[in-house]
């Protein structure tokens, strides 16, 4: 195709410098070698075209799927249930991977998340098998994350569409937000992730920025953990004009005696979040960012 | 040998007496409990908000501060949660206490039948099923934990062979035997459910974070009749650690004595670990010190166990609510923490004294 490409050093060099300096604005490589440097900081080399993909975390999978690569995804784990089609992809595992399978498989790329995978992202590296690492730890890097995965794919353009299309999301509600926050102040929250023990999201998680920038106050933003055992008489002190759950039904949630003089409970402000589009860091934590932003400042989306 | 009844009143009023002074002792540590936590409430208000809700007492005394919040947290969340530290904290105890008396082995704690096993795998379905709750402030995970601990006595009892002959070997292995299944059957549907790992992780650490009155009140009822009936046992076990003869020469039917001491201590058991998770130490180290500073009558060492198990874990509940607020550590965590080098200090301690005395006994 290309004289360029027939020498893979040049070939090297220009796929990175477009990864670091033209953001996407190349048309889209189809055939040849992508070279990225992934959220381990390792060199990451795929052979285009990318013809089977096995993503091994279920945001991994809402990623490849909202790029329009779901038919290359050839396998997936048992907790990839979204999009629809995701849940009748072959399985290649649950919380530990099938090395076997995916060796079997032998895709042209792995989707893996750095923090938690190490051990697999290892082993499927020294059987050759290309692995891209991820490791999003707030929504910038998220929209990161989604360009990677565009370039090492050879879908940049449709990357770019979507990051362009989330960020604009990002901003109106950010926008929104403002608005609301200069109208009303900002909502103190509290989010119940489990009861027995109470167990909240605290600073560093998804959830509790998605929280500030859809213009709330996370009661529990100052706990140096991210996913403490809370204080119950901190809750009552703090007193949360909204609580979510994410699990628990919201009308279980004021019949313990404690709770019933917290505000939350006396204006019935208690909502249930789907947790998958809080936690997951995909594209749908932005559906999470508007549906936080419609629970503290209602009628603020038109 | 026939005793001196001097001797044995001597002895029936020095049991009074420590009993008393570790019930004051109890008293005293619920009430600094209660005023202490992550919300700073002045010393003043505690009191007289405690004294408010003691019927005579409470006209004379009069409403100070901002008391709707401050009541709240501490009849409401601090209160109930001080109660349930004393009954599981006993419960431990007093069933570690028997339970090392009957095997005769130092290493018997509460949880050496299985019952943990069979609560920890309750609740580890209760929280990957995410059951919703079925009685008001109470969620399903204590319940169904209590539910699977209860049914797994009963599984430890039947392969044990009882009723008949039951040789205590054969209670340890059967109870050995069940509890590792059961771990197992926990761990993997703990790797099934990834999404609830931390949860479920928390639980068995063991937390009486978010505890209400419905905890109190589903636990207490068998926490009391179980403590009851291994007390007004104690004597029959003192003559069973002579010996299954011994014991029969004296007019205890061993065989059925250890069966109903069985039966209590597990039940206590079972009630205080579904609602508490699986606390660690309290059962295995409260009864030893107990032991060492009291003497091993029965009689004695287990209400003292019990009300000392009550003031070792409201202790380290008070430190598990407050070390990093508003953050919380699993009080079974503290109790592992603080247990085992205060146990080793008392046990230097006895060593020291034993030779001191060994000494004395040569001058």
């Amino acid at each position: 195709m290309d004289i360029t490409l027939e020498r893979p050093a040049l070939a090297v060099i220009i796929t990175v410098l477009s990864v670091l300096i033209l953001g996407g604005h190349v048309n889209a490589v189809t055939s040849g070698q992508v070279t990225v440097i992934d959220a381990l900081g390792r060199e990451v080399k795929v052979d285009l075209p990318v013809e089977a993909i096995v993503s091994i975390a279920p945001s991994n999978t809402e990623i490849l799927f909202a790029l329009g690569l779901g038919e290359k995804v050839v396998g997936v784990t048992e907790a990839c249930d979204y999009p629809e089609d995701a849940k009748s992809k072959p399985k290649v595992g649950q919380v530990e991977m099938n090395i076997e399978k995916i060796a079997d498989i032998s895709p042209d790329l792995v989707v893996a998340v750095a923090s938690m995978q190490l051990p697999v992202i290892e082993t499927l590296s020294n059987l050759g098998i290309p692995v891209l690492a991820l490791d999003p730890k707030n929504l910038s890097d998220v929209l990161d994350s989604i360009t990677l995965v565009g370039k090492v794919t050879g879908r940049e353009e449709a990357a770019r569409l979507l990051v362009e299309r989330l960020e604009r999301r990002i901003q109106d509600i950010q926008r929104k937000a403002a608005e609301a926050v200069a109208g009303e102040g900002r909502p103190r929250v509290f989010v119940e992730i489990w009861d027995d023990p109470l167990m909240t999201a605290g600073p560093g998680t998804f959830i509790d920025e998605l929280i500030r920038i859809a213009g709330g106050e996370n009661i529990a933003g100052d706990v140096g953990m991210e996913w403490p055992e809370f204080s119950l008489e901190v809750v009552i002190e703090r007193d949360p004009d909204v609580i979510i759950t994410v699990w628990r039904e919201p009308e279980d949630v004021c019949t313990r005696p404690a709770w019933s003089r917290i505000s939350a409970c006396k204006t019935r402000r208690i909502q249930q979040v789907n947790p998958d589009i809080l936690t997951r860091p995909g594209p749908r934590l932005v559906e999470g960012l508007a549906e936080l932003l419609e629970i503290m400042h209602p009628g603020s989306i038109d | 040998m026939k005793r001196e009844p001097a001797t044995y009143f001597a002895h029936r009023d020095r049991r009074k007496k420590y009993i008393v002074i570790l019930t004051l002792l109890l008293l005293a540590v619920m009430v600094v409990a209660a005023g202490v936590g992550a919300v700073p409430v002045p010393i003043g208000e505690v009191t007289s908000i405690l004294l408010r809700r003691v019927p005579f007492v409470s006209r004379w005394v009069p409403k100070v501060g901002r008391q709707d919040a401050y009541e709240t947290i501490i009849l409401q969340v601090r209160l109930p949660r001080i109660l349930l530290a004393v009954i599981i904290g006993g419960s431990l105890s007093g069933a570690g206490a028997t339970l090392q008396g009957l095997f005769g082995n130092p290493l018997a704690d509460p949880y050496i039948m299985g019952i943990s096993s069979g609560a920890a795998l309750g609740a580890t379905i209760a929280i990957s099923s995410r059951l919703p709750s079925l009685i008001p402030g109470l969620s399903s995970v204590p319940v169904a934990a209590f539910l699977a601990s209860v049914a797994t006595m009963a599984v430890v009892y039947y392969l044990a062979g009882v009723p008949g002959r039951v040789s205590m070997d054969t209670f340890l292995l059967s109870g050995v035997v069940v509890s590792s299944f059961l771990w197992a059957v926990m761990s993997f549907i703990m790797m099934m459910s990834g999404d609830s790992l931390r949860e479920i992780m928390m639980w068995l650490m063991g937390s009486l974070s978010n505890k209400g009155y419905a905890h109190v009140k589903m636990a207490l009822p068998y926490a009391v009749f179980g403590m009851c009936v291994l007390i007004i046992m104690a004597r029959d076990l003192n003559l069973i650690c002579l010996g299954d003869d011994e014991a029969k020469y004296l007019g205890v039917d061993p065989e059925h004595a250890k069966i109903i001491i069985m039966f209590a201590s597990s039940l206590v058991t079972a009630a205080s670990v579904s609602v508490g998770g699986i606390i660690g130490f309290v059962g295995l180290i409260v009864p030893h010190i107990m032991r060492i500073i009291l003497g091993p009558d029965h009689r004695l060492l287990l209400p003292a166990s019990v009300i000392a198990g009550g003031i070792f874990l409201v202790l380290g509940d008070t430190i598990a609510r407050t070390l990093i607020a508003p953050a919380e550590i699993p009080v079974g965590v503290i109790t592992a923490l603080a247990g085992a080098p205060f146990f080793f200090y008392v046990l230097r301690r006895r060593k020291a004294l034993r030779l001191g005395q060994r000494r004395d006994i040569r001058e």
